[in-house]
């Protein structure tokens, strides 16, 4: 059982989104040398990442006077949701609408509401906020991981006195895969599909992807030396193309693999940091 | 290391006591450090004055002559407890500006110690925590009614959860 299983949470703290690849965990997008971790595009000033989870099917078989069974059927629909920001980022637009900056220099410039509205890539959309221990008292961290996710964009408004939220409507489809990559199954995780994962966690939550080379076996965590390296209750996940390997931590947050990763495979690693 | 009875008492004594690189940090923002973290019960004029002598023979006119923490009440909404936290920000015939840095760097670094969190100790078995403290706002820069020192009180609200069933 884990520590942190009855936690209390508040608020919203921190949002980053990357693009979904088609293992289930996320792309490594911007081809960074080999050794440096990519941790998706952060969203800043997110206010809300909200979701809504599809109502399941209730058909009552009736009797003659009154409902004598009420069968509950899986939803005919997906979760949805919302990712609010006070911002708006060209980056972030770029990266969930596929639309290019063709701006200059300081100059930015994006389109919306495009004629590829509903071709999107699918993204993973993950947010954190942090919690407190109902028996220990402790802080701890609440992570959602949305795993297969599209959005669609509601720019703000231009109003008086008011700052305006970017809304971003979020429909969130199942995957067959955990965040690692890893295809779910229930023996590991009950159930062999899912749309979004509920992680908590001591520390605050983080994940860094990797591409390899064959060679390298050493892969600099982007926190560093904040990475929980040697904690218990902290552990680190290592997981090579959705395959859990091993491998170890130093104190400046340098992990090193038993086995290099091969030339393009994709090395994910679960950490916490303070 | 007293006894972190509520969000007062645990603040209080992270700041009196607390070794870990926020604490410290507003410690160092004080002229007379630690000794100058006070409860509301510690407040003396006398004090005040021979700190202001010393602090500015030292010539350390960017700090603080003292800090003091404040109880300022409970208010429960559902199951929700709401515990009010002054921290009141102690200076004297400095003119402002100390007490308007040290104001900013008490608010950054308090939020960045939350984010670590304050653990409550359990007196009465209620399995209870902080979860949040959130900065709610401040009386902005006073003339005490009470001491021969101006001030600028910060309130906090923490948001406490307590298992009580």
């Amino acid at each position: 059982m884990a520590t942190h299983n009855q936690t209390t949470g508040i608020g919203l703290r921190m949002v980053h989104i990357a693009r979904r690849d088609d293992d289930g965990a996320f792309e490594v997008l911007g081809s960074p040398a080999v050794g440096t971790a990519y941790a998706g595009v952060r969203v800043n000033k997110a206010r809300a990442l909200t979701v809504t989870p599809a109502e399941p099917q209730r058909i009552a078989a009736r009797g003659d006077d009154v409902t004598y069974h009420t069968f509950q059927e899986s939803p005919t629909e997906s979760p949805t949701g919302e990712l609010r920001t006070q911002q708006s980022d060209i980056d972030v637009i770029e990266l969930i609408t596929g639309v290019l900056d063709f701006g200059s220099g300081e100059a930015g410039m994006v389109p919306l509401s495009t004629d590829e509205l509903g071709t999107e890539d699918p993204i993973m959309i993950w947010g954190t906020r942090k919690a407190v221990d109902d028996e220990t008292g402790t802080r701890a961290w609440e992570t959602y991981m949305l795993l297969n996710a599209t959005a669609t964009a509601r720019p703000a408004g231009f109003e008086v006195d008011t700052i305006g939220e970017f809304v971003w409507n979020i429909v969130c489809n199942s995957s067959d895969q955990d965040h690692f990559g890893r295809t779910m199954t229930a023996l590991i995780h009950g159930c062999t599909e899912a749309a979004y994962m509920l992680i908590k966690t001591r520390y605050r939550f983080w994940v860094d992807a990797f591409l390899g080379n064959g060679i390298e076996t050493e892969f600099t965590l982007s926190k560093g030396a904040a990475v929980k390296y040697n904690t218990a209750t902290s552990p680190l996940f290592y997981f090579v193309e959705g395959v859990q390997v091993p491998g170890s931590c130093s104190s400046s947050g340098v992990v090193t693999l038993e086995t290099p990763p091969g030339d393009g495979e994709k090395f994910i690693c679960q950490f916490e940091w303070e | 290391m007293g006894t972190n009875y509520d969000a007062v008492a645990a603040l209080y004594n992270w700041l009196r006591t607390g070794t870990d690189a926020n604490a410290v940090a507003i410690q160092a923002l004080v002229y007379s450090g630690t000794t100058g973290i006070w409860q509301q019960a510690d407040l003396e004029q006398s004090t005040f004055a021979s700190l202001q002598i010393a602090r500015n023979v030292a010539g350390q006119r960017a700090k603080v002559l003292a800090i003091s923490i404040h109880d300022l009440g409970e208010k429960v909404t559902g199951s929700t407890i709401f515990q009010s936290v002054g921290i009141c920000l102690w200076d004297k015939s400095n003119g402002q500006d100390a007490l308007r840095l040290v104001r900013e760097k008490v608010r950054y670094y308090i939020d960045k110690a939350d984010d670590v969190g304050f653990t409550l100790d359990d007196v009465v078995t209620l399995d209870q925590g902080l979860l949040h403290l959130e900065y709610g706002g401040r009386t902005g820069y006073r003339q005490s009614e009470h001491y021969i020192a101006e001030y600028d009180l910060l309130t906090y609200t923490a948001i406490l959860v307590r298992d009580e069933d």
